[in-house]
């Protein structure tokens, strides 16, 4: 039998459930692949081994993820425990309370096995801005594996965890899931709480599963998700239940539009792209070609929000109730503060913050009138696979780059997926199907016909 | 808004504002950076926004109160356990008023 590590979270739930083995060997197979594999991978900034088989030893059989290892990305606070958003100033930062999305998993019968290494603050699509080295990618090690959350994507991509938690502003969940072969899916805005996790954008963040399935996804968002008193931005709307039942996709209408296949994407990305839309075509639905916003105009917006809300909440560290002094901040932080301090600041706020809320509201309404035509709105997730190690050095545009074709629906607060859909030259590639606000089980059902229909989730990097 | 290039002195009001000292030989390579970034989200301004409202919150979510009811806190020393300098039970800060 191969190690327990390998298996996806249903099939880890069903086997401790019906007792094939036991939560400590499944913890144990994990920390034993982490062992093996973190001195070339850095996916990890934090274990906690002993913690979790002395969890293991008693778990609660009636609950929904009973003993089941899970990573979470290093920007939530967990009581007690180190909580640095993989940057200097935080190294020495312990969390005083838990954040809602870990509260819910522990009391769903979860056992955190540590904290996965990121993009310092989450200032970043390729985990190099982290202080602490950056993550590997595990189909290949001189590549990088996307961020902000490219230690989790890595970690679920090399079975060291079952299933992991992510954040997502634009783009942090569905990229590095899609650099690294694995499932990623952003909420709705508002679906699940911010309460206790490091904050990058307010407006924006997203926490979110990473997994190996569709399924697993599900999963996991039906146990996060729900209105949190502490989360004044949390929806009212009581936690889903998603029944992934959908056998076609017939009477659906689904958009490509053409501007997520611009002349400078990698060809044969457009081509798996274009291949998926066929799949999804023989599965019933309809595929139309959407004439949307140009997505420049969305990481403008994006940049000018993104770097404002950025410069306000990293406005208290101060040095005073926690962590160390603002001279302790990397260089992408420093530009993202300075950059985001001009944009707030007298003489320029209605010029660059006011103007991109306005251009937001334009996104905002394209959408509206993409989803009067279509039910779902497709496209690359990425306009390339895994870039080198390296690649993000100095650019100071990188991640807004890199995230081109996942900022229009963030600033839209909508849901997205990304799952695997093929491989360039040993590289997997993400899909990524959007929908409307608070159709995550629209999105997850088109997902999950799209693996049950293909074989791209099954392939594993040789490691 | 004039040119988008950043100046040397707008640097300094920047870095003043945001509390961060910008150290001199990092300053020629921010300044590039920034004007740069600066350059790009320009094209914003080509974006006819008249009658357009902004948007600031997308999930339309307003005035979102809870109930006044005194709930759990932080005690004072687990307030206190992360901060670098104490005195008393308080943080301890610099003085921000000369003598």
């Amino acid at each position: 039998m191969s190690s327990l590590n390998q298996l996806t979270l249903t099939q880890a739930v069903d086997g401790i459930k019906s007792k094939k083995f036991s939560a400590s060997e499944l913890v144990q197979d994990c920390f034993d692949r982490i062992k093996k594999l973190e001195p070339h991978l850095n996916a990890f900034i934090s274990l906690d081994k002993t913690t979790a088989l002395a969890k293991a030893q008693k778990i609660d059989f009636d609950k929904p993820l009973a003993g089941i290892p899970i990573a979470v990305k290093d920007n939530f606070c967990i009581k007690g425990i180190k909580t640095t958003a993989s940057s200097n100033l935080l190294k020495n930062y312990t969390a005083q309370y838990t954040a809602t999305v870990v509260s819910k998993l522990e009391d769903a019968g979860a056992i955190i096995i540590g904290k996965n290494n990121m993009d310092a603050w989450a200032h970043g699509s390729s985990t190099e801005t982290s202080d602490f080295g950056p993550s590997k990618n595990p189909w290949n090690f001189d590549y990088l594996p996307g961020g902000s959350s490219g230690g989790s994507a890595a970690a679920i991509a090399a079975d060291e965890a079952i299933a992991a938690i992510g954040t997502e502003t634009a783009g942090s969940i569905r990229q590095p899931s899609a650099w690294c072969g694995v499932v990623g899916l952003k909420p709705t805005y508002g679906r699940v709480s911010r309460y206790g996790i490091i904050a990058m954008a307010s407006s924006m963040d997203c926490p979110g599963p990473i997994t190996k399935t569709v399924d697993d996804a599900a999963l996991i968002l039906s146990l996060i998700s729900g209105h949190d008193i502490h989360d004044a931005t949390s929806l009212p709307q009581k936690s889903l239940n998603l029944n992934l039942s959908k056998k076609d996709l017939k009477g659906l209408k689904i958009g490509l539009p053409k501007a997520y296949l611009p002349d400078n994407i990698h060809p044969a990305v457009k081509d798996l792209i274009l291949q998926a839309a066929q799949t999804l075509k023989s599965l019933g639905a309809q595929i139309i070609d959407l004439d949307v916003l140009d997505p420049q105009l969305s990481v403008a917006a994006y940049t000018v929000l993104q770097r404002s809300e950025v410069s306000s909440n990293l406005g208290r560290y101060t040095g005073i109730r926690y962590g160390g002094p603002r001279s302790e901040f990397g260089d992408e932080a420093v530009r993202r503060i300075m950059l985001g301090t001009h944009t707030l600041s007298s003489g320029y706020y209605d010029a660059y913050y006011l103007q991109a809320q306005k251009v937001r509201t334009l996104i905002i309404n394209d959408f509206e009138h993409q989803f009067n035509q279509v039910d779902a709105i497709i496209g690359p997730t990425s306009p390339t696979t895994a870039l080198p190690v390296g690649s993000s050095k100095g650019e100071s545009m990188f991640g807004e780059m890199a995230d081109l074709l996942v900022e229009p629906s963030t600033l839209a607060g909508l849901p997205g997926i990304s799952l695997p859909c093929g491989f360039v030259d040993g590289l997997p590639v993400g899909l990524q199907i959007i929908t409307p606000q608070l159709r995550e089980d629209l999105a997850l059902n088109i997902a999950h016909l799209f693996e049950s229909n293909t074989d791209f989730h099954l392939q594993k990097p040789k490691l | 808004m004039s040119s988008t290039k950043i100046s040397p002195e707008q640097l300094k009001h920047i870095a003043n504002l945001a509390r961060l000292e910008i150290k001199a030989d990092k300053q020629n390579l921010l300044i590039k950076q920034l004007s740069q970034t600066a350059e790009y989200i320009d094209i914003l301004s080509q974006v006819d926004t008249k009658n357009i409202a902004p948007t600031y919150q997308v999930n339309h979510l307003k005035n979102v109160c809870r109930k006044d009811e005194v709930g759990q806190s932080l005690s004072q020393s687990e307030a206190l356990s992360q901060a670098p300098k104490t005195h008393n039970g308080y943080f301890q800060t610099q003085a921000t008023i000369k003598k």
